[in-house]
């Protein structure tokens, strides 16, 4: 068995530790530096990352809320300007409603006035009229001449 | 003498070594002596550095963007592998010994990958690489716990909750438990892998002797025990790491 040549052990393990030497000096020199290195630079770089995107996100929700309430308070004001108006147009209206209603009942009024005068004079003239035809019809019907002071006093007892 | 024999016949007879140990020949390369040591560069030195050489270019190469390649995601998730699993069994209390694990684990994965390869060495399959390494892990596991408990570590070797009268009894059970730790965790990996290697070799040798008649059966065993092989080699190496992060969780933390 090669394995038990006694002659060969100094040589193999001075080699092994040569060699072995020499990769735990490359290991700890270049590839921890390198590999572990990199990975730790990846780590960290993807905590920062997500802690980035946790804090943008929380920028963007504060952002969010902002814009609600500014909508709110918008919205809040566009309706109070809306039933303003509204009850401006409306009181408007109505002073405008009332004043023309008054108008319109002062002539009616006064339309109706001048029609009662208009009758009342005309009923007047009737009673001339009515007094005239009345002794002319006496006069043709008895030939009897009828003052006019009777005439006036019959036709009124007539008539009311 | 024998076995020298029956290689020379095999290898007169078919021009083939058929001899399911010749994989595991330590040969020199650039002989080199230093006093009275033979430190020759060997086939076993060459595949420590292309070891070396693979796990260095599989993790140096590939880039470091933050938004990883295929490779450099593979390369990632190796490391989270050997990272979590520490985590998992050591807590963040052990972060110092990292890179002494990470690296354990690539050498011994990429050694036991490579000896894969057909025609390659297997570093690992030569019991005084994996000695050594476990060897290295036991000193560094015991002297972790010395310098963190003082000499509290040594109730380390007395079992909590046992009576009095048990002790004598148990103590040398928990003192030879705890160094027979490198022997335990150095042949768990070289034997596994020189079965496998001996057995692949032995199977190979079939498919050769029963030529291109009856050489198919043993071939499929071969493509099945190949897979096998593999998962065995990645099993070993991370079993090699998790053994190493408990006895230094023991050293730490002590709760035994």
């Amino acid at each position: 068995m090669p394995q038990l040549d006694f002659s060969t052990y100094a040589s193999q393990i001075f080699w092994l530790f040569v060699t072995f030497g020499l990769l735990y000096w490359l290991v700890v020199k270049k590839v921890l530096p390198s590999v572990g290195g990199t990975i730790e630079h990846r780590r960290a770089r993807i905590a920062d990352d997500l802690d980035e995107a946790r804090r943008l996100r929380e920028a963007s929700e504060k952002a969010l809320a902002a814009y609600e309430d500014t909508m709110k308070g918008a919205r809040e004001k566009a309706h109070g300007i809306v039933s303003e108006h509204k009850a401006k147009i409306t009181a408007e209206l109505e002073a405008e409603r009332t004043r023309i209603e008054a108008e319109l009942a002062a002539k009616i009024a006064e339309a109706e006035a001048k029609t009662r005068e208009a009758k009342e004079k005309a009923l007047k003239e009737l009673d001339g009229v009515i007094g005239e035809l009345a002794g002319e019809i006496v006069a043709r019907v008895t030939g009897d001449k009828v003052s006019e002071a009777d005439l006036k006093k019959a036709v009124e007892k007539v008539l009311g | 003498m024998k076995g020298e024999a029956a290689h020379g016949a095999a290898e007169a007879a078919g021009g083939l070594a058929l001899d399911p140990m010749h994989q595991f020949q330590i040969q020199r390369i650039i002989p080199f002596k230093l006093g009275g040591l033979d430190l020759s560069f060997t086939n076993s030195t060459l595949w420590m550095f292309i070891v070396v050489g693979v796990c260095a270019a599989f993790l140096l190469l590939g880039g470091s963007r933050l938004v990883p390649s295929r490779w450099q995601s593979v390369k990632e998730m190796t490391y989270e592998f050997v990272a979590g699993m520490m985590r998992d069994i050591l807590g963040d209390s052990g972060r110092a010994f990292f890179p002494f694990v990470f690296t354990l684990f690539m050498f011994i994965l990429v050694a036991n990958m490579l000896g894969m390869v057909p025609y390659s060495f297997t570093v690992t399959s030569h019991i005084i690489v994996t000695f050594t390494l476990a060897l290295v892990v036991f000193i560094l596991a015991t002297a972790v716990g010395f310098v963190k408990h003082g000499a509290g570590y040594l109730k380390m070797f007395v079992p909590s909750g046992v009576p009095a009268y048990m002790l004598p009894i148990l103590i040398p059970i928990e003192v030879i438990s705890y160094f027979t730790r490198p022997i335990s965790l150095s042949v768990r990996l070289f034997a596994n892998m020189m079965a496998g290697h001996t057995m692949l070799k032995v199977f190979a040798g079939f498919v050769v002797a029963l030529g291109i008649l009856g050489g198919w059966a043993p071939l499929a065993m071969m493509v099945a025990l190949t897979g096998l092989e593999i998962l065995v080699a990645f099993l070993q190496a991370y079993v090699f790491a998790v053994l190493t992060v408990i006895y230094l969780n023991d050293a730490i933390n002590m709760h035994h």
